[in-house]
């Protein structure tokens, strides 16, 4: 979908927004990107919109950590009983 | 060891289950320490062991009828999807509502997902992995990667929808 100004094409854009916020685009698709998102409104509104969901995936979904004595449970298993450290003793 | 609790995190999204996440991460270190020749120096390790994980997951978990079965990738795509693959649904997720879910509403949508559409989202957006690694991880194309992680977002994002619609959410465009 064209939105009117020459060569913008705001689909396209989107589908770079999700690239340029995964980090998969290089230093001059990344120019190009900014330079579309300062042409447009509706793109930058989009990519402000999808930013917040990455940072709203990250800061909500719940990170687990082994429970309490596990780690060392699973290195005696494992046979890891010393401590990094213990190698440069 | 400072990765076991994130393989212990990546184990636990995909089972659900506390001991199976222990059991996953015990898997993956006994074969990273017995294959530990395969592993090539300079790449990335963590992707690595996540590989190894994510094999054990598929070889001794997936069996098992509590893991949801397989995925008809299909259905799932023409349910979720425009056909063109269009913005599915504006979700602000700077609205107040949104703010104010707790972390374990979101995991809840989260692990509503489709075990594979599930697992992309943990490693890009969890665990920060690349395309390029993400593909190497899931043995799938780099193409599939992208079209699949878009789609997961989507899922999520109805899935937050309907969440926030719970509480009074209107969807206002």
């Amino acid at each position: 979908m064209m939105n009117g100004k020459s060569s913008h094409n705001c689909q396209q854009v989107m589908e770079m927004v999700y690239l340029a916020l995964d980090g998969e685009l290089d230093t001059d698709q990344m120019k190009g990107f900014l330079y579309e998102l300062d042409r447009c409104s509706c793109c930058f509104d989009s990519f402000e919109v999808e930013k917040a969901f990455r940072q709203f995936l990250t800061s909500k979904i719940e990170r687990r950590c082994m429970p309490p004595g596990a780690h060392d449970a699973l290195k005696a298993k494992l046979g890891f009983t010393h401590s990094p450290d213990d190698a440069n003793a | 060891m400072p990765l076991m609790d994130t393989l212990y995190n990546f184990g636990f999204h995909l089972t659900y289950n506390e001991a199976d996440a222990q059991d996953l991460v015990q898997e993956t270190l006994l074969k990273a320490y017995r294959f530990i020749n395969s592993y090539q120096q300079g790449t990335n390790a963590k992707a690595w062991l996540f590989k190894i994980l994510k094999n054990a997951f598929i070889n001794e978990y997936r069996k098992r009828s509590r893991i949801p079965d397989h995925v008809d990738y299909e259905e799932v795509v023409h349910s979720q999807d425009n056909e063109d693959g269009s913005y599915a649904g504006y979700v602000d997720l700077r609205q107040e509502i949104f703010q104010s879910m707790m972390g374990d509403e979101v995991t809840t949508a989260l692990n509503s997902l489709p075990v594979d559409f599930r697992t992309v989202v943990l490693l890009s957006d969890i665990e920060g992995f690349t395309y390029e690694e993400i593909a190497g991880i899931m043995d799938i194309p780099i193409g599939t990667v992208r079209s699949r992680l878009h789609r997961a977002r989507n899922m999520l994002k109805d899935q937050l929808k309907i969440y926030a619609a719970g509480r009074g959410f209107e969807e206002k465009r």
